[in-house]
């Protein structure tokens, strides 16, 4: 048997050792199960339209940014698991800007669109490094003045300031019930604003604050 | 040799990074150059074909650039009489005649426009591509908007769903969404005719008649006649592309004959540094000849060294056109006159193999008088030198 062969032979034994060892493992143990599966439909980044104006509002004094890209493969599962029944992810990645005063980090925001009753509306979440909402601002919609009243009116979206990544965010309970041409809206714009939440509080390694 | 060649080579690293860099800024332009062209004129081809159309009626002023707001879907600011498209639909050599009703609504605080299409049944005979996804219906009744795939994933609209049109303050059913083709349908909201021509109020006028005729060849005669319709005129798409093919041209000769002077000084930059390098190796070259290396041998050498330099040069430019093609074609398309929605690629085979065919003969021809100088060498005057 030539050397070559030999090789090969004790190539294939040691990967059949390797693979029973895996396979053998307890699931959850110390392997990580890493969900890479790709999102049907996923969407495009939504752009941050108003850096500048959004960050006077939500984060006085912020003068610089920079955005991050975050993976969310890894903690797909425990995001979901939070998000609760009928919850999803719509995109494996998560695009965070880092929000700065001076040397000193002064939060996040978060830019989303989500289906509105009448088109799509995007969502500009501010998150401050406690992981609590500074601040929601509409940066675009199609609803009609009956709805866009409530949506692009400070009072209504006020109530998400201090809200975290546990809190439900029902309407009716944790956020004033609006009006009814807005309901529908406004309860999708709140399981954004959730979603964000979470997946911004998951995708920190293990042990650490999304903040760290 | 290649040893040879190559020690020559890295003797002078320096020297021999910056020609290979200016050939490499020269060649990348080129090709890039060379590819769009190509791609340009095809895109456009399979654009213009797409339309489905010979020729288009659109109201009195520039007709190029008339035609090109109406294939765009931006808003002209005059518009014809409906009357023209029965007078079109008269004509004994037109097949179809869809009537077209175009306006832009600008979002400032979103950087973009939204193009407002409307459209009759007539103009599914010119496209007869279009697909819609499943659930999607033709337009039932007025107030019902189809939707461009792109329209659709902004405003995460599908069939069923309603859109509102804010500035228009008009709420919308969406009937259906098309499928992506790759044009610039993907980005547009098409609506009935009637119902377009209401939220922009202008009733009974359009913007454009789209015309295919029963044979390609009475294009001459239906031209005529319908450039006496009062207030319009008629473009051909034949004339139209040409003319964007001209302008398109003009440009691109300038540049042509820039990228080709900065090929030329990047030969005479080769040929500096092989003579650079002859004159520094002539006792090398002459130890070399006295040991027996023929005077094909010494002018093969210098040869090669210049050809490797080139090549080097060329395929530096080709990596560059390919890393940089992109940018390249983002910072050229809005200057562009009605540039394909379907990117222009950044190096076609084509282009490369021009780009490389180009750089073998500039090597040899910058680099054949040195290698013939180094070639004349008589090994005892070369050796006497200090």
């Amino acid at each position: 048997m030539s050397g070559a062969v030999r090789a090969a032979l004790a190539g294939l034994v040691a990967a059949g050792a390797a693979a029973a060892w895996v396979l053998s493992r307890p699931a959850g143990d110390a392997l990580e199960v890493v969900d890479v599966r790709p999102i049907p439909g996923e969407p495009a980044m939504c752009p941050w339209r108003a850096p500048r104006e959004d960050m006077a509002a939500l984060f006085p004094d912020a003068d610089r940014w920079q955005t991050e890209t975050v993976s969310l493969a890894r903690a797909r599962r425990s995001i979901l698991a939070r998000l609760g029944p009928g919850g999803q992810i719509e995109s494996n990645t998560l695009y965070v800007h880092r929000v700065f005063r001076g040397p000193r980090h002064a939060g996040f925001v978060m830019v989303r669109r989500f289906a509105g009753g009448h088109g799509g509306v995007e969502v500009v979440v501010g998150v401050d490094p406690d992981g609590r909402v500074a601040g929601v601002r509409v940066q675009r919609h199609r609803e009609p003045p009956s709805a866009a009243r409530v949506l692009a009116r400070p009072g209504w979206l006020d109530h998400f300031r201090g809200k975290t990544a546990s809190s439900a965010l029902r309407i009716g309970s944790d956020l004033p019930a609006p009006s009814e041409p807005a309901t529908a809206t406004a309860e999708a714009l709140a399981r954004t604003v959730r979603s964000l939440l979470i997946e911004l509080a998951e995708s920190a390694p293990a042990g650490q604050t999304p903040h760290q | 040799m290649t040893a040879l060649v190559l020690a020559g080579l890295f003797r002078r690293p320096l020297r021999t990074a910056l020609t290979v860099f200016s050939l490499a800024a020269s060649v990348a332009v080129l090709a890039c150059l060379v590819s769009f062209g190509q791609g340009y004129q095809g895109g456009l081809r399979t654009e213009l074909d797409r339309m489905g159309m010979q020729l288009m009626l659109v109201p009195l002023g520039c007709p190029y650039d008339a035609a090109a707001r109406v294939l765009k879907g931006r808003a002209l600011e005059s518009s014809l009489p409906a009357a023209a498209l029965e007078v079109v639909r008269r004509d004994p050599a037109v097949a179809v005649a869809a009537p077209v009703y175009t306006a832009a609504l600008v979002r400032q605080s979103e950087n973009r426009t939204d193009l407002w299409v409307g459209i009759d049944e007539s103009t599914r005979m010119l496209k007869p591509w279009w697909r819609l996804t499943p659930g999607s219906t033709w337009f039932a009744g007025p107030d019902r908007v189809i939707l461009g795939a792109e329209a659709a994933a902004v405003e995460l609209r599908r069939p069923g769903d309603r859109l509102y049109s804010p500035e228009t303050r008009r709420e919308l059913a969406v009937c259906g969404v098309l499928e992506r083709s790759g044009t610039n349908d993907d980005s547009l909201f098409f609506v009935p005719l009637e119902t377009a021509q209401r939220m922009f109020r202008e009733p009974g006028r359009l913007t454009a008649v789209a015309i295919r005729l029963k044979d390609p060849s009475l294009v001459g005669g239906a031209a005529e006649r319908l450039q006496r319709i009062p207030g319009a005129q008629v473009v051909t798409i034949t004339e139209m592309m040409g003319a964007f093919l001209n302008l398109l041209g003009a440009a691109r000769s300038l540049v042509l004959a820039i990228s080709l002077v900065a090929i030329a000084v990047s030969g005479l930059s080769i040929f500096n540094t092989m003579m650079a390098a002859v004159l520094e190796r002539t006792r090398e070259l002459g130890i070399l000849r006295a040991v027996g290396m023929s005077r094909l041998g010494a002018f093969s050498l210098m040869a090669l060294e210049s050809l490797i330099l080139a090549a080097s040069g060329g395929a530096a430019g080709l990596l560059l056109a390919l890393a940089g093609g992109r940018a390249i074609e983002s910072a050229v398309r809005p200057y562009v006159p009605l540039a394909p929605a379907a990117g222009l690629p950044s190096v076609t085979g084509q282009a490369a193999l021009l780009c490389l065919a180009l750089m073998a003969l500039l090597g040899l021809t910058a680099g054949a008088y040195p290698a013939w100088q180094a070639s004349r060498l008589r090994p005892a005057d070369a050796l006497r030198l200090e």
